[in-house]
Formats: structure tokens, C-alpha cells, sequence
């Protein structure tokens, strides 16, 4: 396939800022790399506090205080090919030129996030305002419709104020906003947790109809393995701050090579299964804190010596496979 | 004193709600669900339903946090909302809740410990001299242990340990049934099926029934025995879950059992999508099947008449489909 | 609009309106009963002050002076009489006869002092609920953090300083360092509706309303302030941003939602208008409603008392029921109720 890099990470380590008095710092992203190609759909997973949705607000741009990037560069391949590095270039450049139009954002907990005083309507005039986008009202009405009806959306909703829709179709709609300029890579943050699973199919069908047509980057953030199993080209699996694995969908789920993603996919419980499974013993750790060496090595039953030691290496297999963890380390 | 007096009953329970300007206009949450949870043997009987579905609603009657419009609620024979003063005390340790965010059902300024303790002491009635081993066995029993959770607060434990402190609680009162409102929807998968399995090891070791709350079917199977369908505020499937889960007839059910996402590529292939509805309201307020405006099968009766419950097979089905002529 | 959503309104309005009359009559009988239960009287104070004064009459022609005092005021009828008669006066506007300067009706003396007490006060609410929004959305959203903590320390002194001490402070820096003009103290009170009655007005409101507005903003400013600061967490302003909003949009944003609840704030603010501001009243000596409440409670006034609650309990309901019937226009989720 001819697809290219559109979005690099390397080597992001990131912190948030607890006290900075006493030095109390939380150690949210540990020296993550990953690479976003053209045309595919790669999810993010993950448990609460694994670091997913703070990677990928470093990946927008928006790391705001108390979030601060300690080390790495996150760049973006315009069209063009150019390489322009958004943990560096200014507020002003991100808001103008970058957000909405090369990359956009669906942020979770989408049914809470529209203005509930302005009209559907003019949520998305609005946007036309904030990039400077001169066109006129007719003609930007026009444009707006024609984005509803490739989504599948009611024209009315447009006339509709947003307490007045269903949860789920707040959340389409936030989805058309985000898709508005036409963005080269989206980011959805768990966009379907709070839905019903009827109305989550719809939406997740939107963003993967979308996603095929126009061949672009759809990265998906999710806790939720089988959102995953149902979107996903290719997935990055985190663990307290760490990318532990990344392969493809068919890889992570018939063939985990971390320890911790084979227990995770051990304890999924699939449709019409009744036989005992079991959970991953113990908690994650305290980012405040994390254990020494590999952060999963209190819960992992293959745990060596080194383990507890040193951080494991990032194991790059075939077929773009990669593993951190001792296991796989040749020596 | 009447029917079997080891069940739990819920007779035609209806409960309205206003909408609208001042909310004068009526509709029903609940629309006259009836339901019999066995006490003996214990069982976990799973309730079903969307956001909206009403089945919170139908849990908050039970628990007597709110009164039902019409019908009654039945514990051991016992009309629920009419018990004497003092079977309220008893039945509040009958019947104990456990909620779906744990960090919300504990009080952030008070040890948590002492939850547990209090429910030893005032409601399964355990003398002082024993009490600390109790309050220890429990949490022993639950993977703690008095000596990780001694004086401790809520925000010292993840979200994982304090459900299962929650779980602790309810069980510390010798209860005979336990309401779990999505007692894992807040937790990590990788933590799910241990809660899950808990559930599953107070059935069998203490013979407490359990009332499971979820929007997930495939953790409903995972544990349960039967299983309620619940769909704006009507009930439209009740029974064995196997047998529901293998052959399930109403429409709605159907849909549900083919929307849910597996966590398994191979399945995932075969799901097929489906139009989404943006007409909840108009369905609360259908006269005749809620279901009729995004069924595959409605027919003009289906609009118009209430459908009937239908036994087959042991199973309670409310749909025109599986009507006898 | 269709027929149905027309009666829905109607019946709306309706109930809100019967809701206002509620709200007055029990308003009404509240301060009648409290008037009642004051241990004494303006027919006692009378004869107390004339026995006072060291006349000549004997105990037995006070005493009957006092009995035709209460006859003259209505006080000696059964308690419930007065009550009927009370409200059925209100009811076609009659507030009665003052007792200390009868037999003016209260009604002339409220009318009088009235028009002081609103151009002050109303003007003073009004500005210090801009200038306190304005800034307290301004102070969120800046970064100039140095700016924002002075005046925040400033309002956060301020604030809780009684204003008896805070109006006097004004006065001697107004007066004694400032040293500039209180001449228009001076000078009588044209009488009558004409220009010169309504420049004297103005005259005389400007420096107290100064010295409301000096100190005055500060309470919405720092209400503003949080509510700006909470707001600013909220998702859909997070949103805002990283669609791209500039600072303006956001700005506006952030005003225009939490306008909804200053809104009340300042229309219930403003009924305070109607009890008139006895303190500043007093300092300044401006004649307005505080200035007659003060002199019927010292002279156990009832009629005028009852008079000025009245009006201040008649503003209250009236207001609720402006906002009831307001509110819908400034927040859609009550002009439209929800559907799913």
C-alpha cells in the first residue's frame, strides 16, 4: 500500500506538575515513539492512567500547564512534505494554521461539549470565524448541509439547540464539526463511551465510513478492547505511561506478545462465554512513584531479575512489531 | 402473607415523570413491569436496558428510595412501602446496594473501614469482642485486608479496590439479596472479571441473590442466571438467560445481542450497522410496542396495541409477533 | 406558533402570575403581624413624648387622649378587623394615614422619597453589576496575573467590611483630604416635578452613588471572577479552544453563559431599591426611602412601616415573576425543554 507518515512522535516524555515547590511530579508519558500513517486506523488503548488521552493531547498540541513535555518532538508532515514540529512552534500558529484544518479533535465526553446557548447552526459558523475563513453565510450553510448529508445527519438538528438532541446525536454532530475542513488526521478520544451500544455502532460506523472514503489518519483512544477489535487497523497498547506493544489488530489479539497484553486479552470476556476467566492480580502503579525498572513487573508472573532493575528496550520484530519488554531483548 | 415467600416480587410497577413546559405532560419511566427474583436458591438475575431504559429507575423503587405510581414491590410476602417501622431497619439490611461509581459512595472525609465496621456492628449484629476478626474476614474475602484498609480514606484506593471495599459492605450486613447498579462499568477490563468473579463466589459460597444492573449483555452471561430485557420502561423479554441468549425473540433484544462489539476481529467483521434513532421521547410516549419505531417487523398493530406477554419456552416475551390468533 | 403551545404559555404565565400574588399577600400579612408585635405603639409614643415634655394634663386626659388617638388611627378595633381593613386598603392602593405626620397618606410620603432612592440606588446596582461583570470575566481570563491579584486583594478587603465604616471612610477622604465640594448639601430641595427638582436630584445622588461604586462592584466582581475561572474548566469552552476559538470568542463565550445566573442577581438586586439604603441615606443625607423608614421605626410609624415593607415585598414578587417570564429568553434550555 502507498501510504506515508503523516504524524511522528519521539521520544515524548511528558510530566504534570503536582507541586513543583516540592518537586512532586507525575510521570505520565515515559519516552513514548510511534508513527501515524496515511490512510489507517490506529487505536490507542489502554486502562485509566495508562497515558492515552495525555499522549494524545501532546499529539494536538495541547499540552497546557500542568502538563509539561520534558523531552521529544511530535512532528507533522504537511502535504507538501514539509516537517513542522507542534511542540514548538507558537499558540497562535497551532490555533490558525494547524488545529481544524490539518488535524482535529473529538473529545470525550462529546455529548457535554456544545455551546448550550448557540443554535447547532452557528456552532459551526463559528468555526469558519476562528480560521479566518471568508466565506459567505449562504454559501457556508450550503457547505454545512452538504457535511450532514454525507453523515447521514437530519438538516433540522442544524435549527436545534443542543440540550434539545440525543445524547447520540449531540455526539454525531460533534463528529461533522470536527470533520469540517476536511483534516488530514482526527483524533477521537473515547468518543462512544456514555452511548447506548446501539447508537455506538452508528458512530463508530460514521468515523470508519468516513475514514475509508477519504483515506486519512483516524487515531482512536479507547479502553474499550473491543472498539478496538472493531476499528482498528493497527494498535498501540500503554501501560502506566510506557507503549508496551504495537501491531497490527490481528497481531495484539491473536498473538499479544507483552505479558501484559496477553492477560488483558486473556480476561476479556467475549459474548456468550461463561467459562471462569480470570483478571490481571493487583492495581497499576503510582505514576507519583512508579516501581523501578519495567512498570509492570509487580503484576507480570514472567518478572526476572532484570525486570525490576532496568526499563526494558524497545523490541522492534518484523512487520513493524514492537514490543518493550525484556523477554523479547537479545542480548 | 402470600406467593412464594422467597422471592422477591415486583407487581405491576408503574412510575411517571413530567416533561415539557412546567412538566405538566406525563410520561412513564416505568410501564407496569412485573418481575420475581428468587431468594432461594440465590441467584443473580441480570436487568438489561439502555440509558433511559428505566431500569435505575426500577432499582431506586426497589431499593425504596423512590415509590412506585401504581403496583407493589413485595420482599418475603411483605409489601415493601408498607412495612411496619421497625421491618424498615430489617429490610434496609436485607437488601444492600452497591453503586456504579465507588468514589461516589463513599463520604471523601471518612475512613473507609469504618463503613464496614458499621455494618458489622448495627446490622449483622456482631459483638465487640469479634468484630475486627469479622470486618477482616470480609475483607480477606473480598482480596483486602483490615491491615491494608485500616484508616484509610477513598481517595487512597483505585477505583478497582474501592468497589470491592463497596462489595465488602454489602456483604459485611449478611444481606440475603445485593443491588449492583453497574457495579464494573467505572473499572478497567483488566479488573472487570475479578469484581465479576466475586459476584459469582457470593451466590455460591454465602447464598445472597443478586440483582445485576448493566447495559453490558456480555457481562449479564457472563454471570447471570436470568435475565430481564427492560426497553423504555417496558419489560419485553424475562427469563432463563441461557435461553434467551441462544434463541432471543423480541425484536429488541435481537438488535442488542447483534450491536454489541466483541473483543474479537473475527466476529467484529460480521456486525452489522444499523439506522440510529433521534426519537426517544416519541417512543416513551408510543401508545402500542415502544419498540415499533426501529423495528424490522412492526405491522400496524404494532403502533396502535399495547403487545401482549407471551410465554414460550419458559421465557416471558412482550411482542405482537409471538401472539396466538 | 401552534394553538396548543399558545395555552401551554398562557397557562404558564398564569401560574406565575398567581404565584406573584401569593407571594405578595403573604408578604403583605408577614409584615402587618411583625408591625403588630412591636411592643408599642405610635398613639403611646405620642402621649410618652407630650408626658415627656412635662405638659400639664393630668394621667386620666392622657389616658383619654391616648384612647382617641388609637380610635383616630384605627387601633382600637379587633386586631382582625384591622387586618381585613388593611388589606382591602392595599388592595385599591391605600396605605393609610401616617401616624407621625398625619394625616398625610403614606402613600404621598413613599411617592416622594421614592424617586431619590431609585435614581440612586438603581444607578448604582446597574453600574456596579457591569463594571463588577465586566472586569470579573476580564480578571479570569487574563494573564496579567499581577493586575488581577491587586484587585481581587482589594475586593477580597473590601468585601466584608460593613459599609457604615467604608461610606464614612469615603466621606472623610472625600471631604477632609480630597477637600472637594459638598456645597450642594446646602441648598433647599426644589419642590414639585420640574428641571431644576431633577438636577438637584442628580446633584445631590452623585457623590454617595461615588461612594457605592467605589467600594460597591467589588461583590459581583469576585462572584463573576469564580464563576469565569469555574467556567473556563467547563468541556465546551475546553472545546472552544481547541477548535481554534481566538481569546475574544472564548471571552464572549464565558460572559454569555455565566450571564444567566448575574442575571438573577441583578434583578433581585434591584427590588433592594424599593427598602431604600438607610445608611447611606443617613451619611449622606440624601432623602430618600431610608431616610422616612428610619424615622417611622424611631417614631413607631406602623402605617408607614407597613408601608415601605410593602413596597419592597411587592418589588421582590414582581421581580420573580419578571425573571420567571425573562429567563427563557436568555437560556434556550428553558425556552426549549429537552427532548432526549
Amino acid at each position: 500500500m502507498n501510504t506515508h507518515i503523516v504524524l511522528s512522535a519521539i521520544n515524548i516524555s511528558a510530566d504534570y506538575i503536582l507541586d513543583s515547590k516540592r518537586g512532586l511530579y507525575l510521570n505520565a508519558i515515559d519516552n513514548v515513539s510511534i508513527d501515524f500513517r496515511s490512510d489507517e486506523v490506529i487505536g490507542i488503548a489502554g486502562e485509566s492512567g495508562s497515558g492515552k488521552s495525555t499522549l494524545v493531547k501532546i499529539l494536538y498540541g495541547a499540552a497546557f500547564p500542568p502538563l509539561i513535555i520534558r523531552k521529544g518532538k511530535v512532528y507533522l508532515f504537511t502535504k507538501d512534505n514539509s516537517k513542522i514540529d507542534i511542540t514548538s512552534i507558537t499558540r497562535e500558529e497551532l490555533r490558525k494554521n494547524i488545529w481544524w484544518k490539518h488535524i482535529s479533535y473529538i473529545p470525550q465526553n462529546a455529548m457535554n461539549v456544545l455551546n448550550p446557548v448557540k443554535k447547532v447552526k452557528d456552532q459551526f459558523i463559528e468555526v469558519f470565524k476562528y480560521h479566518d475563513e471568508r466565506i459567505d453565510a449562504k454559501e457556508t450553510i450550503t457547505k454545512i448541509k452538504e457535511l450532514f448529508m454525507r453523515l447521514g445527519l437530519p438538516i433540522e438538528a442544524l435549527n436545534a439547540y443542543p440540550h434539545q438532541l440525543s445524547g447520540g446525536m449531540r455526539q454525531r454532530v460533534v463528529i461533522a464539526l470536527s470533520l469540517l475542513f476536511n483534516p488530514r488526521i482526527v483524533i477521537a478520544d473515547e468518543p462512544t463511551t456514555a452511548v447506548d451500544v446501539v447508537t455506538q455502532l452508528g458512530i463508530l460506523n460514521l468515523l470508519k465510513d468516513w475514514q475509508r472514503n477519504s483515506k486519512t489518519t483516524l487515531i482512536m483512544v479507547s479502553h474499550d478492547m473491543s472498539v478496538h477489535a472493531y476499528m482498528d487497523d493497527r494498535i498501540v497498547v500503554m501501560y502506566a505511561g510506557n507503549v508496551v506493544e504495537v501491531g497490527s489488530k490481528n497481531d495484539i489479539f491473536e498473538n499479544p506478545m507483552h505479558p501484559y497484553t496477553k492477560l488483558l486479552i486473556a480476561s476479556l470476556i467475549k459474548k456468550g462465554e461463561k467459562k471462569l476467566k480470570t483478571g490481571i492480580a493487583g492495581e497499576p502503579p503510582n505514576l507519583l512513584n512508579p516501581p523501578p525498572g519495567c512498570r509492570f513487573h509487580p503484576r507480570c508472573p514472567f518478572a526476572m531479575d532484570i525486570c525490576r532493575r532496568e526499563a526494558p528496550p524497545i523490541v522492534e520484530l518484523s512487520d513493524g512489531k514492537v514490543v518493550r519488554c525484556w523477554l523479547y531483548a537479545r542480548k | 402473607m402470600q406467593g412464594n415467600e422467597n422471592s422477591l416480587k415486583v407487581e405491576s410497577v408503574s412510575k411517571y415523570y413530567g416533561y415539557g413546559l412546567l412538566g405538566l405532560k406525563k410520561f412513564k419511566v416505568l410501564d407496569k413491569i412485573s418481575l420475581g427474583i428468587p431468594l432461594k436458591p440465590p441467584t443473580i438475575f441480570a436487568i438489561v436496558g439502555e440509558t433511559g431504559s428505566g431500569k435505575t429507575t426500577l432499582l431506586r423503587i426497589i431499593l425504596r428510595m423512590i415509590k412506585p405510581d401504581e403496583g407493589v414491590v413485595k420482599y418475603k410476602g411483605l409489601d415493601v412501602f408498607k412495612l411496619p417501622r421497625n421491618a424498615v431497619s430489617w429490610y434496609r439490611k436485607e437488601v444492600q446496594p452497591i453503586f456504579q461509581d465507588p468514589y461516589e459512595s463513599f463520604n471523601p472525609l471518612r475512613r473507609v473501614d469504618s463503613y464496614i465496621f458499621d455494618a458489622a456492628k448495627r446490622m449483622a449484629k456482631v459483638d465487640k469482642g469479634s468484630i475486627e476478626e469479622y470486618v477482616d474476614g470480609i475483607l480477606r474475602y473480598v482480596g483486602l485486608s483490615l491491615d491494608r484498609v485500616h484508616g484509610k480514606y477513598p481517595h487512597e484506593f483505585s477505583g478497582g479496590e474501592l468497589q470491592r471495599i463497596a462489595i465488602a459492605r454489602a456483604i459485611a450486613a449478611r444481606p440475603t439479596l445485593i443491588l449492583a447498579d453497574e457495579p464494573v462499568s467505572m473499572l478497567d477490563a483488566s479488573l472487570r472479571v475479578n469484581v465479576l468473579n466475586l459476584f459469582k463466589k457470593i451466590r455460591d459460597d454465602l447464598g445472597t441473590s443478586i440483582i445485576y444492573v448493566t447495559h453490558d449483555l456480555a457481562t449479564a452471561y457472563y454471570i447471570a442466571d436470568q435475565i430481564a430485557v427492560l426497553y423504555r420502561g417496558s419489560l419485553v423479554e424475562l427469563g432463563s438467560i441461557d435461553k434467551v441468549y441462544e434463541n432471543p425473540r423480541h425484536p429488541y433484544t435481537q438488535l442488542l445481542l447483534t450491536s454489541i462489539l466483541e473483543p474479537d476481529p473475527k466476529i467484529s467483521e460480521k456486525i452489522k450497522p444499523l439506522k440510529l434513532s433521534t426519537i426517544e421521547l416519541k417512543e416513551f410516549l408510543a401508545q402500542g410496542c415502544k419498540f415499533a419505531y426501529r423495528c424490522p417487523y412492526a405491522s400496524k398493530k404494532c403502533f396502535e396495541k399495547e403487545p401482549p406477554n407471551v410465554t414460550i419456552n419458559g421465557v416471558i416475551v412482550k411482542c405482537h409477533l409471538y401472539e396466538k390468533s | 406558533m401552534k394553538l396548543h403551545s399558545v395555552k401551554s404559555l398562557l397557562s404558564y404565565i398564569a401560574k406565575r402570575f398567581a404565584l406573584m400574588i401569593i407571594m405578595i399577600w403573604v408578604g403583605l400579612t408577614l409584615s402587618f403581624i411583625i408591625s403588630r408585635l412591636l411592643p408599642f405603639n405610635a398613639a403611646d409614643y405620642l402621649v410618652s413624648q407630650l408626658a415627656a415634655a412635662g405638659s400639664q394634663l393630668s394621667a386620666q386626659d392622657l389616658e383619654n387622649m391616648r384612647r382617641q388617638l388609637l380610635s383616630l388611627y384605627g387601633l382600637d378595633k379587633p386586631l382582625f378587623v384591622q387586618y381585613l381593613d388593611f388589606l382591602r386598603n392595599y388592595f385599591v392602593g391605600n396605605m393609610g394615614p401616617s401616624f407621625a405626620y398625619f394625616p398625610t397618606p403614606v402613600r404621598d410620603i413613599i411617592i416622594n422619597a421614592l424617586p431619590w432612592s431609585i435614581v440612586l440606588l438603581m444607578s448604582a446596582s446597574i453600574i456596579n453589576w457591569i463594571i463588577g461583570n465586566v472586569i470579573g470575566v476580564l480578571a479570569a481570563i487574563s494573564k496579567k496575573r499581577n493586575v488581577v491579584a491587586v484587585l481581587e486583594n482589594f475586593a477580597l478587603v473590601t468585601v466584608p467590611i460593613p459599609y457604615a465604616v467604608l461610606g464614612l471612610a469615603f466621606l472623610i477622604v472625600y471631604a477632609l483630604v480630597l477637600k472637594l465640594p459638598l456645597t450642594m448639601y446646602g441648598r433647599p430641595v426644589a419642590v414639585g416635578v420640574s428641571l431644576g427638582y431633577i438636577l438637584s436630584m442628580f446633584e445631590r445622588a452623585l457623590v454617595p452613588l461615588l461612594g457605592l461604586v467605589i467600594v460597591g462592584w467589588t461583590g459581583s466582581f469576585l462572584y463573576m471572577k469564580n464563576l469565569a475561572v469555574r467556567m473556563m474548566q467547563e468541556d465546551f469552552i475546553v472545546y472552544k479552544i481547541l477548535q481554534g476559538a481566538k481569546d475574544r470568542h472564548v471571552t464572549g463565550m464565558v460572559f454569555r453563559n455565566a450571564l444567566i445566573p448575574q442575571y438573577t442577581g441583578l434583578i433581585l438586586g434591584l427590588t433592594r431599591v424599593f427598602a431604600g439604603s438607610m445608611l447611606v441615606e443617613y451619611l449622606f443625607n440624601y432623602p430618600g426611602i431610608g431616610l422616612i423608614l428610619r424615622s417611622a421605626i424611631s417614631s413607631g410609624d406602623f402605617n408607614l412601616m407597613v408601608g415601605i415593607v410593602s413596597i419592597s415585598v411587592i418589588a421582590v414578587a414582581i421581580a420573580t415573576f419578571i425573571l420567571d417570564l425573562t429567563y427563557p429568553l436568555l437560556d434556550p434550555r428553558i425556552r426549549y425543554p429537552g427532548a432526549g
